[in-house]
């Protein structure tokens, strides 16, 4: 088991030097992709301030308050985009392709090697526009983070993380079962917006939805009200135990969606 | 004349070929708004007015801006220029087709299916809106209604210009699909799809009052809600400014083609 451990461990950093090494290839591309993502960032924290200008707060959430919860959100979106986006996509395409019949034959997890081994570092630009705007709201608000705030915020954020990827990767799973859908990626991107927001904007029937069945609501807003000195236990141990079925059902899902797959060739 | 009926007829039924996929985009684009209207029914708690718009307007505005990115808006960028770059349009440079019209037609004929399929979900989701929020209906006189299918038209002939002319970009650089992202941010700035302008700030508003892409958003609307009334002046520059698209697009192509080449197809 330790061995096996060590191999996935050594392999994981196996591809993120090859990625490295083929980004440093590209370095116009670099730049100019850094660039577009930063544009972005910023565009949504102009968005914010332009609607909390206009209304003084949302959902209860003041102006640094929000701005704390975008810097979340953005931390995450690097990863996102880093990192879920290239597997997801490539993921799909070898199911469509056919080309999934290259992985199954490996002696190495499937789903480890399709999940792991794309990346790209353009993001590392917005990566660090979050941390920033993240120690500026900390400023701006003067809240005070001890240890074991950090070490829940760093938790939760993981979790958060976790459950977005586990959420993407059933979506995508779908493509064993459609002949051809080049948009199921853009799903998990779209509902990013669920979770730019507070949770709290989510009343009635949404904030069922949102915060309980579907709890994409609570993903940044749980690490940010840490931050905020708030402790919202009970959502981070639903998130945390909604997070470890995402991650069962996504296995199981996997498991039997491989049964559906066909390839002729390779 | 013929043959371009036959590729707007072709793309229509691709279209129905990835059914799936037109179903998955109108989900796209319906979530984000859905969270635009649960942000503004939340922040107008306790206010009756911002900037001049009630509740109700203002989701009219946002489930407008959705009707009308719905109808208008162009996604064929990054695809088109991968094929370009891919040395994959030689078929249309030996043939008797315009590989112009190829890719305008294409783009017309899966959007008409689009829409065809949308906009019953977009008076469903209306309807549905209306049980949450008293949202109303706006009612406009048979001018507007005029007015606001000609910006429709206009506007989704500027959106495809646009887009083309970033796949002609595709002949020279390489990351022209980069330019598809500068497309959309300066498209959400400045044509009123993120606010209503009269939420701007001045410095903005000024910016949006001097480029042509609030025709896109923002002016239909206000048409339509009876809050704007589009004078000759706006009518001749929003002429005047897809006319200048076209031209440029024309005049790139001229060069654009002169660029490709491509081994055994």
């Amino acid at each position: 088991m330790k061995t096996k451990i060590k191999k996935y461990w050594q392999l994981f950093w196996y591809f993120r030097k090859l990625q490295l090494m083929r980004q440093l290839e590209y370095r116009t591309d670099f730049i100019f992709w850094g660039f577009v993502s930063l544009m972005w960032s910023g565009f949504t924290f102009f968005f914010f301030s332009l609607i909390v200008r206009v209304s003084g707060n949302i959902g209860g959430w003041n102006e640094y308050q929000i701005y704390l919860l975008i810097s979340v959100f953005t931390i995450l979106d690097a990863f996102t985009w880093s990192f879920f986006y290239h597997n997801m996509r490539y993921y799909t395409n070898y199911v469509f392709s056919g080309d999934l019949s290259q992985f199954l034959t490996k002696p190495i997890d499937t789903q480890f090697l399709m999940m792991t081994q794309n990346n790209t570092y353009n993001n590392i630009f917005r990566l660090i526009m979050g941390i920033v705007m993240l120690l500026w709201s900390i400023n701006k608000l003067q809240l005070e983070i001890s240890l074991l705030s950090f070490v829940w915020f760093f938790y939760t954020f993981i979790v958060a993380m976790l459950f977005v990827y586990f959420l993407w990767f059933c979506i995508s799973t779908l493509s064993f079962y459609v002949e051809k859908l080049d948009n199921i990626n853009d799903i998990i991107p779209s509902l990013r917006q669920m979770w730019q927001v507070p949770e709290e904007v989510y009343t009635g029937f949404f904030s069922v939805l949102f915060r309980f069945i579907i709890p994409l609501g609570l993903i940044t807003s749980i690490p940010t009200k840490i931050l905020l000195g708030q402790q919202p236990w009970v959502s981070t141990i639903y998130l945390s135990v909604f997070t470890v079925l995402m991650m069962i059902i996504s296995r199981i899902f996997f498991k039997f969606s491989l049964r559906k797959y066909g390839s002729v060739g390779n | 004349m013929y043959k371009y009926l036959i590729l707007f007829q072709k793309a229509f039924i691709k279209s129905i070929e990835y059914r799936t996929e037109i179903l998955v985009w109108l989900i796209l684009d319906i979530l984000p708004t859905l969270v635009m209207l649960m942000i503004w029914i939340g922040i107008y708690q306790g206010k009756t007015e911002i900037g001049g718009y009630k509740l109700n307007q203002m989701l009219q505005y946002y489930l407008l801006a959705m009707v009308i990115e719905g109808i208008t808006a162009s996604h064929f960028e990054s695809w088109r220029i991968d094929q370009i770059i891919m040395g994959k349009i030689d078929y249309f440079l030996t043939r008797p087709l315009s590989y112009l019209a190829e890719v305008v037609l294409g783009h017309f004929g899966g959007k008409f299916f689009y829409s065809m399929v949308s906009l019953p979900v977009f008076v469903l989701l209306w309807t549905g809106v209306s049980l949450i929020s008293p949202i109303g209906l706006p009612h406009p006189n048979l001018l507007a209604v005029f007015w606001f299918m000609v910006l429709l038209i206009l506007s989704s002939c500027i959106n495809t210009l646009i887009a083309l002319f970033i796949v002609l970009l595709g002949f020279w650089f390489e990351g022209a699909q980069g330019l598809e992202h500068f497309k959309w941010i300066t498209l959400t700035l400045f044509s009123g799809i993120m606010v209503p302008i009269s939420l701007m700030p001045i410095w903005l508003k000024n910016i949006v009052n001097f480029l042509p892409f609030k025709y896109l958003y923002a002016i239909p609307i206000s048409v339509i809600q009876g809050i704007y009334q589009l004078t000759w002046q706006d009518v001749i520059y929003l002429f005047s400014f897809t006319g200048f698209l076209l031209l440029l697009n024309l005049i790139t192509w001229k060069q654009a083609k002169y660029r490709y080449c491509s081994a055994g197809g």
